[in-house]
């Protein structure tokens, strides 16, 4: 059919209007592009400031680490402190699950009073200034020898333990057994696993500027009238009250425990913190 | 190893620099035609064209490798452009004109031309939305009945049938105008 009827009325634009939408177009995407590159710029001034102040807190403020470790912990299930690792999870892992070099093992210590720690060794006799009231610092003491280089050979670990009138107890492991004699840590291979269930409430902390992890359940219980003990650390949980708290400074790896349903975690880290 | 250069050659190599003002010339008649048979008013037509114009080449870049994509979008645009103008209400609709001066031998012709153009325009005024659309777009952007069919969602042999209906009840009616 002709149709020529029909297409006959197309007739072009003018070129005035054609030029004119053209600029205004042209115009209008580079004024978009300035919008749009001002904006990413001031998009990335802001994450790079923010990066910054996040980077500066962090090395500032040890809290903020703090509070920056926890959150990573929660999402991963694991807490990872220097030296320290710890397996959360809903359930407390079997043995099974634990690594092998975490077998029980014997510890034999010899049995010194804190005076005798004290003089003998003063890197480990690092008692607090601040405890509990009515909690007595108890007569015996330990000290371990578990490294053997060639003799004779410093003691790397000690145990203090204190007592309160109702029996309840608080003991503190100062231990630089991990490391051998003249290591620093980041010499060694040292490392503390600690597996725990999330009803043990574990906290990230810091003491002193360093970092370390508060829970609850008391994990050992030296009996320091024996001076033998099958020891596991990571498997110990020998009373589900109380409390534990560890962290690590630069060498030594400080242990604290109580079974006092009495000792609050603010308690604890007033102590901790009064460790020199 | 001789090969690792030429993969990275090819990995590195920008896309081809497409030439947009060639597109919008090439595609601004057709859109602008489009507006013409649509709305029947060379004004409104370049307002209208415009508006669709400003709304596509924000995104423009989205089809640099596509750019029979880009035409299709041009014309979706340019349907709700229409559509959108015609939910106005009338008094939102520009009556004014601005009457060009010609010079006086061609005035004539153009008289003839308008002419013919308004009687077009009234016969087109009188078919519904969706044939008028299907005018426009076949006879206005002189788009082929598939690319019609793909944006009107009607299938090819239909918007066929349907043109061919409307071509011939227009013709009779221009005929009959025009004793």
């Amino acid at each position: 059919m002709d149709d020529d009827f029909l297409s006959g009325f197309r007739q072009p634009p003018t070129a005035e209007f054609a030029q004119g939408l053209l600029a205004r177009l042209v115009d209008e995407e580079k004024a978009r592009k300035k919008t749009r590159d001002s904006t990413w710029k001031r998009v990335g001034f802001a994450f790079a400031a923010l990066c910054l102040a996040l980077t500066v807190l962090l090395l500032v403020s040890p809290a903020a680490r703090t509070a920056a470790q926890q959150v990573i912990n929660d999402i991963l299930g694991k807490i990872t402190l220097p030296g320290i690792t710890v397996f959360v999870s809903s359930d407390r892992p079997s043995p099974s699950e634990f690594p092998p070099e975490l077998e029980s093992y014997e510890v034999i210590w010899t049995p010194l009073s804190p005076d005798e720690i004290s003089s003998g060794s003063s890197d480990l006799a690092r008692l607090p200034a601040w405890l509990p009231p009515a909690y007595a610092l108890q007569g015996r003491a330990a000290l371990f020898y578990q490294s053997y280089p060639t003799r004779p050979i410093p003691p790397d670990m000690a145990v203090f333990q204190w007592k309160s009138r109702a029996g309840d107890i608080i003991q503190l492991m100062v231990d630089k057994t991990s490391c051998s004699y003249e290591q620093s840590l980041s010499d060694c291979a040292s490392h503390t696993y600690v597996a725990m269930g999330i009803n043990d409430e574990p906290q990230v902390i810091t003491v002193n500027g360093h970092s370390g992890i508060i829970f609850s359940g008391m994990t050992f219980v030296f009996n320091l009238s024996d001076p033998v003990k099958q020891w596991n650390p990571a498997r110990e949980r020998l009373v589900p009250q109380g409390l534990t708290m560890m962290w690590r400074d630069d060498v030594i790896l400080f242990w604290i425990t109580t079974n006092s349903p009495e000792i609050s975690r603010d308690d604890l880290m007033r102590l901790a913190e009064s460790i020199p | 190893m001789t090969h690792q250069p030429r993969i990275l050659g090819k990995l590195i190599t920008p896309s081809p620099k497409v030439d947009w003002e060639a597109i919008y010339h090439a595609e601004l008649p057709r859109l602008y035609n489009f507006f013409r048979y649509r709305v029947g008013d060379d004004r409104l037509a370049e307002d209208l064209t415009s508006e669709t114009f400003e709304k596509a080449w924000k995104n423009r870049q989205r089809y640099r490798h596509d750019l029979a994509a880009f035409s299709t979008w041009l014309f979706t645009i340019a349907r709700n452009v229409a559509i959108d103008y015609f939910r106005k209400p009338p008094g939102d609709i520009p009556l004014d004109e601005e009457t060009d001066v010609v010079a006086p031998e061609t005035l004539d012709i153009l008289v003839q031309q308008h002419s013919d153009y308004e009687k077009l325009s009234n016969l087109l005024a009188g078919l519904n939305d969706r044939d008028r659309e299907l005018v426009a777009l076949k006879y206005g952007a002189g788009l082929t009945n598939r690319a019609i069919a793909s944006l009107s969602g009607l299938s090819e042999s239909n918007v066929g049938t349907i043109l061919y209906r409307i071509t011939r009840q227009l013709r009779s009616a221009w005929e009959a105008d025009h004793g």
